[in-house]
Parts: C-alpha cells; sequence; structure tokens
C-alpha cells in the first residue's frame, strides 16, 4: 500500500516538473507566435512600443532566447519611421542596440542581427538627415555587408539596401536604378529563403516587392 | 494491500493536480503619470523574470492578470524615464499599485550653461547656428566671421577685418582652434580692405561665438572668444574640388581604419571677380594667394585622438589711395605676406578622467613697402611668432555631469617691426594656469565657477580673474543665466613698443588691462525655435593710454606719457529670435543689439563713444528652401546707426559720425550633380541695392579735407562651385 502511495505521488510529482518544462518552451512558442502575429499586422508607432515591451518581456523571462532581444530591437527600430516625433529616437536607437547587443551574445555571428544592427543605424539618421546622413549612412552599409557574409541567403540586407538607396538623392550615391538592383535580388532571395523555425525572422518580401514595383 | 485507503488517495491526487494545473489568477492594475502628472502611455509593466505583464493604453492605465504567487517585484518602465520597480506579495487579492515616474535627466532637460555664448555644433541638439548655416548664410560669403556678425553682439565694421564685440575692439576677440589661441585668423591687413579668415568654415564641425563671460579656460581677450572645433576622424575617403569666382581649391581625404590624412592645396586669384565687380579701390597688384595644408588624425585608442593641422599660405597684393597730405596726389602699399600655422593636439578619457594636451606654432611674416606722396618707397618688415603649450585635466565629480578641470598653459611670442629709420621687438613669455568646475546642484541648476591666474614677462606681473556662471531652468525650455568675471589683456604689441622708445615716450610701468564682465540671460529653445535676450555690463579699467604729458615743458622729450590710466564703460542689450517651425521650408532670424559705450584709451583726449561702436544694430537673416528643385535661396538685411567718426592721423575725434549703415545680401545655392558628382554652385549678391555706405573718413592734418573711407566695391557679385568626387554614400 505504502509503495503504490508512494509510486502514485512520485508519478505525479514527475508528470507535474514534465508539465512545467514544456510548458516552459510550448510557453515561448505560443507567446512569440502570438505576439508575432500582432507584429504583422501593427501599422502605429505606439502598437510596436507595445509589442516590444511584450518582447523584452518575453527576454527577461527567458534569459537564453535570442528571439525576443531581436524583435524588440527590431520593434523600436520600426517604430521611428512611423512618427515624427524626433526627440525620443536617440534613446530608442539606444535601446535598440543593447537589446541586439544581448542577441549578439547569446547567438554570436548572426546574420539577421547585424542586418538589424544596420536598420537601427537607418533610424539614427532620421533625427537630422542632412547632418547625420553621411556618418550613418556608411556605417549602415558596413553592416548590411557584413550581414551578406555571414549569410548570403538572407534576403533582409538586400532589401534594406535597396530601401536606401530608394530613399537617397541619385546625387548622393542612391536612385532608383541602384535601388532596383538590391530590390531584385531581394526577392529573389525571400522566394527562396528558409527561416530557421516559425518564429524566426521573416519580415520585408511584401515591401520588397511593393518598393520594387516603384522603381519602374 | 488495504483497499479502503486507495479510492481516497486517487481522488485526492487527481483532484490536487487538477486544482494545481488551474491556479487562482489575480488581477493587478493601476495608473502611471510621469512627474508633471501627465499619463504616460505605452509604458511597460511586468513581474519581473515572468511573461505576465501589459503596456499602460493611451491613458496610462494598465490590467493585467497573473497567477503568480508570492513575492514578486512590479517593474515600471519607459524610455527616457527611471525604471521603478515595487515589491508585491502576491495572494489570491487583486493588486492597485499607481506610479509617478521620474524623467532622466538628459541634454534637453538639463540646464546648460550658457551666458554670454552662442554654441554651433553637430554634436549638441540644441544649438543656435550649426556649420552649414554659416556656409549659406547671404552676405557672409562663407566666411565665418561674416556668419558671426548675424548674432547680436558683432558690429557691423566694414573697413578692416575682424569680430568688433559690444562696444570692443577686434584685438579684444580671439579666435581658438581646438583650445589652442590663433596669432593670424585672418589675412594681413591692407588699408580700408577687409581680409577674410584663414580658415574654412568646413574645417570645423562646432563653432561657439562667446560674447562675454567666457571660460576660465582661455585669456588674453577682454571682450570674447570665437572658439573653432574640428572635427574627429572624416567619414570617409573622398575628394573635392572648388571653383570661383576668386580662385580654385582641391582637397584630398584618405581614410584608413583609424587614421586620416588630408591634403589640400588652393590658388586664390581675384582679377575674375574684379572684373565682375566694379572696384572702388585702386588695385595696382590684384591680390594672389597659395596655400597648402595638411591633416593628419589618428585614433589612438576607442576614446583617444591625436590631431595634427598645419597650413602655408603666401599672398601678395598692393593698391593706391588718394593722399590727404598731398591732396591729388596717390600712394601706394604693397604688401606681400608668408604664414604658417601648425596646430597639434591630443585628446584622451580614461574612466572618469580626461586629458589633453596641445602645441602650436605661428609665424606671419609681413613685407610692405609703402610709397608716400613723395615717392620715397619705404620697405617694411613685420614679423610675428607664436608658440604655444596647454594642457588640462578633466576630472568627472558625481555622476550628473559634474566636473573639475585643471590646467596650464604657456606662450612665447617673439614681434618685429623693422622700419628701416626704427626698428622694435620684443619677446614675451606668457604663462596662465586655470581651475574651474561645472557643478551641477541640481538638475535645474548648475554653477560653472573657475579662476585665472596669468604671468607676462614683459610687464614682469601677475594677474588672478575669477570667473562665475550660474544659470537656472525656469521652465522644460527656458532658463535664466547670469555671469561674472575679469578678463585681462596685455596691451598690443605697439603700446608695447613704447618702451623702447625711451627718447619719445615715458612708460610708467605698463599693466595688465582689465575688463569685468557682468552678464543676465533669458532664453527659450525648443527644436525649432529660439528666443533669447541678454543684458550686460562690461567695465574697462587699466586701459593703455598715449597722451602728451601736460606738465612737460616744450620741447623736452619724451613728452609723451604711456600708462594704464585709461577707463571705460560698455552696456546694452542684446535679442535674438530664430524660427524653424512656423513657415514651411523656411528658417529665419533675427538679432538686434542695443550699445551704450564709451572709452577714454590710447590718444584719446576724452572719455569717448569709439568708432567701432553703433548704438543701434538690426539683422535679418531669412532662408528658404525649395526642396522640389534642390534649392536653397537666402536674403541678409542689415541695419546699423551710425559710428563716430576718429580722425588716425591727426588722433582726434571732428564730431563726425558716419550715415546709418545699410545692406541688404542675396544668396542662392543649388544641389546637383556634374559626371555623377555631388555638386553644390552657390551665387551671392552683397549690398544688391547698391547702398554706397561711409565707413569713416580720412582727414587732412588740418582737418579741412576728408576723404571717405568705403568698401572696396559697392554692389558685389560671387560665384564658386564645389564638387565632391567619388564619395560613395553622400
Amino acid at each position: 500500500m505504502k509503495k503504490m502511495l508512494f509510486f502514485f505521488i512520485f508519478c505525479f510529482l514527475g508528470s507535474f516538473t514534465v508539465h512545467m518544462s514544456a510548458q516552459g518552451s510550448e510557453q515561448f512558442q505560443t507567446a512569440m507566435k502570438a505576439n508575432l502575429a500582432l507584429l504583422d499586422s501593427a501599422k502605429t508607432d505606439g502598437a510596436l512600443i507595445q509589442l516590444a515591451n511584450t518582447f523584452e518581456r518575453i527576454a527577461g523571462a527567458e534569459s537564453k532566447e535570442w528571439l525576443p532581444n531581436y524583435y524588440a530591437a527590431y520593434c523600436y527600430s520600426m517604430s521611428v519611421f512611423m512618427t515624427t516625433d524626433k526627440k525620443d529616437i536617440d534613446q530608442y536607437m539606444d535601446k535598440a542596440d543593447a537589446l541586439l547587443n544581448k542577441a549578439d551574445s547569446l547567438n554570436p555571428n548572426n546574420s539577421e542581427v547585424v542586418t538589424l544592427k544596420g536598420l537601427v543605424c537607418v533610424g539614427r539618421i532620421m533625427v537630422n538627415p542632412m547632418a547625420r546622413g553621411k556618418k550613418y549612412g556608411p556605417i549602415s552599409n558596413d553592416y548590411y555587408e557584413k550581414a551578406k557574409k555571414l549569410d548570403d541567403s538572407n534576403p533582409r540586407p538586400y532589401f534594406l539596401q535597396g530601401q536606401s538607396a530608394f530613399h537617397t538623392p541619385k546625387m548622393f550615391g542612391g536612385g532608383k536604378d541602384k535601388a532596383k538592383a538590391f530590390l531584385e535580388i531581394a526577392v529573389v532571395k525571400y522566394k527562396t529563403f528558409k527561416p530557421a523555425s516559425a518564429i524566426a525572422p521573416h519580415w520585408g518580401e511584401i515591401p520588397a516587392i511593393d518598393l520594387l514595383k516603384q522603381c519602374d | 494491500m488495504k483497499k479502503i485507503y486507495t479510492k481516497p488517495l486517487l481522488f485526492f491526487i487527481v483532484f490536487f493536480s487538477f486544482v494545481s494545473g488551474l491556479r487562482a489568477q489575480v488581477t493587478i492594475s493601476g495608473n502611471v503619470v510621469g512627474d508633471d502628472k501627465k499619463p504616460v502611455p505605452y509604458a511597460s509593466v511586468f513581474l519581473k523574470g515572468s511573461y505576465d505583464g501589459t503596456s499602460t493604453d493611451d491613458k496610462g492605465h494598465y490590467t493585467f492578470k497573473t497567477s503568480q504567487k508570492g513575492k514578486f517585484v512590479l517593474v515600471f518602465s519607459y524610455i527616457g524615464f527611471e525604471t521603478q520597480s515595487v515589491d508585491v506579495d502576491l495572494t489570491d487579492k487583486d493588486v492597485q499599485i499607481n506610479i509617478t515616474l521620474k524623467e532622466k535627466e538628459n541634454e534637453t532637460n538639463t540646464v546648460v550653461i550658457t551666458a554670454g555664448s552662442f554654441e554651433a555644433s553637430d554634436k549638441k541638439r540644441a544649438t543656435i547656428l550649426k556649420p552649414i548655416d554659416i556656409v549659406t548664410t547671404a552676405g557672409a560669403s562663407g566666411d565665418i566671421t561674416g556668419a558671426m556678425k548675424t548674432l547680436p553682439g558683432a558690429q557691423q565694421i566694414g573697413e578692416t577685418e575682424g569680430l568688433f564685440v559690444r562696444g570692443g575692439a577686434a584685438g579684444e576677440t580671439k579666435t581658438i582652434i581646438d583650445d589652442m589661441v590663433v596669432q593670424n585668423p585672418y589675412f594681413s591687413s591692407i588699408p580700408d580692405v577687409p581680409q577674410r579668415g584663414r580658415f574654412s568654415p568646413f574645417l570645423f564641425t562646432g563653432t561657439v561665438f562667446s560674447t562675454g563671460g567666457y571660460s576660465a579656460m582661455y585669456g588674453q581677450a577682454l571682450s570674447s572668444t570665437l572658439s573653432l572645433s574640428t572635427d574627429d576622424l572624416a567619414d570617409q575617403t573622398s575628394t573635392a574640388v572648388s571653383l570661383t569666382a576668386v580662385g580654385l581649391g582641391a582637397n584630398h581625404t584618405q581614410r584608413w581604419k583609424n587614421t586620416q590624412l588630408s591634403v589640400e592645396a588652393s590658388y586664390s586669384n581675384l582679377a575674375p571677380f574684379f572684373w565682375l565687380n566694379k572696384q572702388n579701390t585702386d588695385w595696382i597688384k590684384t591680390p594672389e594667394t597659395f596655400n597648402g595644408s595638411l591633416i593628419f588624425r589618428q585614433k589612438t585608442s576607442e576614446t583617444g585622438i591625436f590631431k595634427v593641422y598645419g597650413t602655408y599660405s603666401l599672398s601678395h597684393s598692393a593698391i593706391a589711395f588718394p593722399s590727404v597730405t598731398d591732396i591729388g596726389q596717390m600712394e601706394t602699399f604693397d604688401l606681400k605676406n608668408a604664414n604658417i600655422y601648425i596646430n597639434s593636439t591630443y585628446k584622451d578619457y580614461f574612466k572618469k578622467w580626461g586629458f589633453f594636451s596641445g602645441v602650436s606654432y605661428s609665424k606671419s611674416n609681413d613685407n610692405l613697402n609703402f610709397d608716400t606722396a613723395t615717392n620715397v618707397l619705404v620697405p617694411a618688415t613685420r614679423i610675428q611668432e607664436l608658440s604655444q603649450a596647454k594642457v588640462y585635466a578633466t576630472h568627472a565629480l558625481g555622476s550628473h555631469g559634474s566636473d573639475i578641470k585643471i590646467g596650464a598653459e604657456g606662450q612665447q611670442q617673439n614681434f618685429t617691426d623693422d622700419f628701416g629709420i626704427y626698428k622694435n621687438s620684443i619677446k614675451e613669455t606668457y604663462g596662465a594656469a586655470f581651475a574651474e568646475s561645472d557643478i551641477f546642484i541640481t538638475q535645474k541648476l548648475a554653477a560653472r565657477v573657475g579662476v585665472r591666474g596669468e604671468y607676462s614677462k614683459v610687464l614682469d606681473k601677475f594677474n588672478a580673474a575669477p570667473r562665475i556662471s550660474l544659470a537656472y531652468k525656469t521652465g522644460k525650455k527656458s532658463q535664466v543665466s547670469l555671469a561674472y568675471g575679469n578678463f585681462y589683456q596685455t596691451p598690443d604689441r605697439d603700446l608695447l613698443y613704447t618702451t623702447q622708445v625711451p627718447q619719445l615716450y615715458k612708460v610708467d610701468g605698463l599693466n595688465f588691462e582689465m575688463a569685468t564682465h557682468y552678464i543676465l540671460n533669458y532664453q527659450y529653445m525648443d527644436d525649432d525655435r529660439t528666443f533669447r535676450v541678454e543684458g550686460y555690463y562690461k567695465k574697462y579699467s587699466d586701459l593703455t593710454r598715449v597722451y602728451v604729458d601736460p606738465n612737460a615743458k616744450p620741447f623736452t622729450f619724451p613728452d609723451t606719457l604711456v600708462n594704464n590710466t585709461g577707463y571705460g564703460y560698455a552696456e546694452g542689450v542684446d535679442v535674438f529670435w530664430r524660427d524653424k517651425k512656423t513657415f514651411k521650408h523656411v528658417d529665419y532670424w533675427i538679432s538686434y543689439s542695443y550699445l551704450d559705450t564709451k572709452r577714454l584709451y590710447r590718444r584719446y583726449d576724452d572719455l569717448s563713444m569709439p568708432p567701432f561702436a553703433a548704438t543701434h544694430t538690426f539683422v535679418v537673416v531669412y532662408k528658404q528652401t525649395f526642396p522640389g528643385i534642390r534649392t536653397t535661396l537666402s536674403a541678409t538685411y542689415t541695419f546699423a546707426t551710425g559710428r563716430p567718426v576718429y580722425d588716425a592721423t591727426s588722433n582726434v575725434f571732428r564730431g563726425d559720425v558716419t550715415p546709418n549703415y545699410n545692406d541688404l545680401s542675396l544668396g542662392a545655392s543649388y544641389l546637383t550633380q556634374l559626371w555623377g558628382n555631388f555638386t553644390v554652385i552657390f551665387v551671392s549678391l552683397a549690398n544688391a541695392p547698391n547702398f554706397k555706405n561711409i565707413y569713416g573718413y580720412r582727414y587732412s592734418p588740418d582737418g579741412k579735407y576728408k576723404e571717405a573711407i568705403i568698401a572696396p566695391s559697392y554692389r558685389t557679385f560671387f560665384i564658386g562651385m564645389f564638387v565632391a568626387i567619388g564619395r560613395k554614400n553622400n
């Protein structure tokens, strides 16, 4: 009788702990998938900041995962393009840089992290394009080139280079022809790129296709 | 096995696991406001280490459910605010926590010491003029001094170069590059022809024009300093060429990972410019200048940088002007100048310490030939040489930006004026030490307290000068500052030469000249608009006087006394308003100065208003960008009331006042490409309405005949083109 009692308690406790850890990574996957779905439809800077907060929370709870840090940085970077308020941009970009450094320490030499570092530089340019363009433009380009070296199948550095060229006047080294060249490569790579998991970065395909249409 | 125990046990186990799987949830909610009591939207609120949390809505309200139990930390965070944590003990009761977040200290909400200075740099967000503004201001002709003259405090002086600030002479303003003093910031003087500055504004990333009350780090300027800072490493390798109505130039910058080397050469010949603009001045030799410069910069560590800047220039020009002693005859003035300037600095930071060291060397060699109406050619040589070494260390105090700086500098100067019939030479050794501390007493109140001590070998005297500034933030975007200080300056070299001519001058032990500044200002500044009003009182004392001894017996020499019994005052109000927001693509600023000043110095007989002071000065600068056609148009209107006229030949005021000064200058710049290279074309029309301004008069010895001193040309047209070759991204 006693043996059976202990046996049941043991099983119960055992299943309890297994349930807990499965719940951990399951919770992580569920939370990430749910928030990534929200991210795809986020259209305002306020919505992006809220998502950034959520991803940071997840990052705080899951200290070994690089993806929530990456996505929080992504939300901050994208938010500055949705607002005309330049006051806080530098602080948001500093935060994004810190999150990307954390992501980099958890998953070094990752093409997506390096690509996003380039996008953070573009965010900084938004504060004062005339004064900051010539400083941060080349730095962001260096990041994109490094990202390509780490994983040439990644379409995102090509997309961002195309986007930068599209919005840079021809006399400053940009223009639609240059943009078209980058975007065509990006669009092809989007078709063949295989994300490492359901929650790995996969953004940018539709904006790339739309932008390529505007290059003609 | 006793069957009676299994069923309740199983039931208990199943029930327990069911209950533990369900686990009761509690709600945590509340409001988040900032220290201005306004709600903080999208702030992050969460239980540390868990998934549970949310963001505040646009009314600052948050609510979320959690199943966690026990002691947790509830974190509130939002960008720009200090993160706050609250300990919570979660039971089965709902929790309500409201919180007030405190703003983080940053550039925009921290008080800044500004009394007496205008800063223009790319680094600070809140600035008054950015370096690009200097180049696009109509009427400035791309000259830094020209642009500074559109700010209140600088007088509109057209007959000679220099910055005349708040009733002070040009020599009372010092130009500083990377903390090192510059001996010859302008090309050598030619009578009635104001010279340009030697340095292009493109060299500098920061400009601080201080109209008074400047830091204890600098001295030997009774009125003000113009402090220019060069860039750290250039962004990339590039080549640039410029072609203008006054000459051509080329610059190549090579950038390696931590090193930059730049070479520049330019040749200037005003012949095409004179062809475009009829000159009032009679040029015997059209001005011609060769210039070569070298820049070397090395990043020595993550925080350290070593810079060397060297420039060499040769120039030659000559004019003829009507004589006032022999009416109808022309006198000539021919000037050849060779100038070398080398400036090297090293700066580094380590933890809370900063270290700076610099050396500089300048030598200017003027070869003059002036021909009086009697056709006697008088050759003369003027040599000025300056060597300077400076070191200082800074140490951060506390964590709010407070710091302390201590430093010392030494200068060695040689002056020689050789006019054949007489020759004067002075060797001066100057030493100074300073200590200054920026103290942020609270986020709203800051003080800068400093002291500077100087020694001059030629005078054989010491001085010690206190400098104090206070600034208080009265509102989110406004602040009040005040400044007080003593500023000493060794008398000019032509006054020092009197000590070497005992047969003419009886020198009564020369001393430092001194000015005491009292400044009070109010400033409102947001990203796009600036309003500033500043009142000042400058008390001059120990000014050098040169005057005939009233007690001297006739025909005994020396009969002229030289001493420091001169004095004076300058008081006034400067107002500045800049607006980049109200009109789309338009940036304009308005400066107004009121100046009341008198002094008794040099050869003046009485306390008089000096010829470089106008009571009212008014400047409006207007710029409009047309992005569609990549053009910027600018206009500058300047008005100043008349200035007293001083007869420099007989050293008297004859009671004349110049007419009011008017100028309207127009400019345009156009961005385009030349064979795929970034190109800027700029044109300017100074004095478009062709006003015939008079800056003063030159009198005959009996005062009956006078020649008006006018600008070298009235309406002046200028055109130039700048091409950047091979830049990858802009």
